[in-house]
């Protein structure tokens, strides 16, 4: 699915770990941790609202649509 | 209301089989019409068979005797009627999978061994049992029970001496191997027979068919055909002489095939619904292990009754050449209909499968949903 979830990228600018967005949003590492690397199939509304919040983004921050292609080259498919 | 609604395609479906089943019983009903007119042929098949050593001569058995009498006379005639083919149609040791065995028995020429006639031993043991009275001459009675006990144990010690006798003549005394077929039949008139080690079936030739009005009667007799092969029409086998080497060689791989498919047998069906169980009650019913489980259920299931119903086909093919026109297998349909239920409790396995694995994707799904 070439959706890129840009989490490391918001992580890295509000200079917050992901144990501690774990905390914030009291979601398991494990859970962050597939969306982090763009394993996760689908997110909820409400996490995506919540990291939103803790993060102060916009979804569109977080997600991005990539072409076939680049997706692929990116995750190294 | 559209919790209770029937399905349409389960309708359609119980519809098509209804109608299916409706259709072979009109079927069979209608085969029972024409059997009734069949009554009306009259076929005489021939009697005079001197020629197989009245084998196959119909005995006439009053039937206006008490039944008992009736049965112990007709009884008598088959045994007499067993003992000429002695030895060949009967069973000996061996071991079958489904209608395919391989079997050894006594060779003909040693089937009438009776040790009492060789044995130093019997015989004497015989002469003291004829002379009884001149080893016990008194007439008291403690004299008299005696030689009856006396007599006893020796009726015990000669049984004993003549059964160990066949058994270490059994043991060390030539015999035939044969590759055992189930499942053949042959018309009713069609016989088998043995004349000087050597097969034959008995098959009618019919000389003159005559119709009268509604009636047929047909006129024949019986010729001769020499087969390479032995018939039991008891057992409906087909027996295929083999050397002991191959006998040695095929009986081996066919334990091999028996371990083999017990062993399958036992995982599919034991093995793995008890791991399947296990796995619900640790609360993973939705895995890829339990998957491949119901997987592997379904297609042993329904590969075990494939072979099942092939497997005569497939011999037959393999010794068609030996094998003749007059020994025919059963048809493939009733086969197939006596393991409809296996094909049943695949379907059903095969649904709970399905289920499973949509569950199973279901929760792959919720795994990577955050």
């Amino acid at each position: 699915m070439p959706i890129v979830v840009n989490l490391d990228v918001m992580l890295a600018k509000r200079k917050m770990t992901l144990t501690e967005l774990s905390d914030k949003v009291n979601i398991t590492m494990a859970k962050l941790s597939v969306l982090k690397s763009s394993k996760a199939r689908a997110i909820r509304f409400s996490t995506l609202e919540q990291i939103c919040k803790v993060l102060e983004c916009q979804p569109g921050d977080l997600l991005e649509y990539m072409e076939e292609k680049d997706y692929k080259k990116l995750m190294g498919l | 209301m559209k919790k209770y609604s029937i399905s349409i395609l389960a309708t359609v479906i119980a519809v098509l089989i209804t109608a299916y089943f409706f259709v072979i019983l009109k079927g069979w009903s209608g085969s029972a019409e024409i059997n009734y007119d069949y009554d009306s042929e009259v076929t005489t098949i021939p009697t005079e068979d001197t020629a197989f050593g009245d084998l196959f001569e119909r005995h006439y058995v009053n039937d206006s005797l008490p039944y008992y009498i009736f049965r112990r006379m007709q009884d008598s005639i088959d045994r007499i009627k067993f003992e000429k083919n002695k030895g060949y149609v009967a069973s000996g040791d061996g071991i079958f999978i489904g209608t395919v065995g391989f079997e050894k028995n006594l060779n003909n020429d040693k089937i009438g061994f009776r040790p009492e006639e060789n044995d130093p031993v019997m015989k004497k043991m015989k002469d003291t049992m004829d002379n009884l009275s001149s080893y016990f001459p008194g007439t008291s009675k403690e004299e008299v029970d005696k030689g009856l006990n006396y007599q006893r144990e020796l009726v015990v010690r000669y049984n004993e001496r003549r059964n160990e006798l066949k058994e270490q003549y059994k043991a060390t005394a030539e015999k035939d191997y044969w590759l055992s077929l189930k499942g053949y039949k042959t018309a009713e008139n069609t016989k088998f027979f043995i004349h000087n080690n050597k097969y034959y079936l008995a098959v009618v030739q019919w000389d003159s068919v005559k119709n009268r009005g509604d009636n047929t009667s047909k006129y024949g007799h019986y010729v001769r055909k020499e087969i390479s092969i032995l018939y039991s029409a008891e057992d409906q086998k087909v027996k295929i002489p083999i050397s002991k080497e191959k006998y040695n060689l095929l009986k081996g791989f066919l334990n091999v095939i028996i371990f083999v498919i017990l062993f399958v047998i036992v995982y599919v069906y034991i093995g793995l619904p008890i791991q399947l169980l296990l796995n619900i009650s640790r609360g993973r019913p939705f895995s890829r292990q339990n998957n491949r489980a119901f997987k592997i259920m379904t297609v042993t299931l329904i590969t075990l009754a494939l072979l099942y119903i092939t497997e005569p086909y497939f011999m037959h093919l393999l010794y068609k050449r030996l094998i003749p026109a007059e020994l025919w297998l059963e048809p493939l349909w009733p086969r197939i209909y006596s393991k409809l239920y296996l094909f049943l409790i695949a379907g059903v396995i095969f649904i709970i499968g399905k289920a499973f694995k949509r569950g199973y994707r279901l929760q792959q799904e919720e795994d990577l949903t955050v």
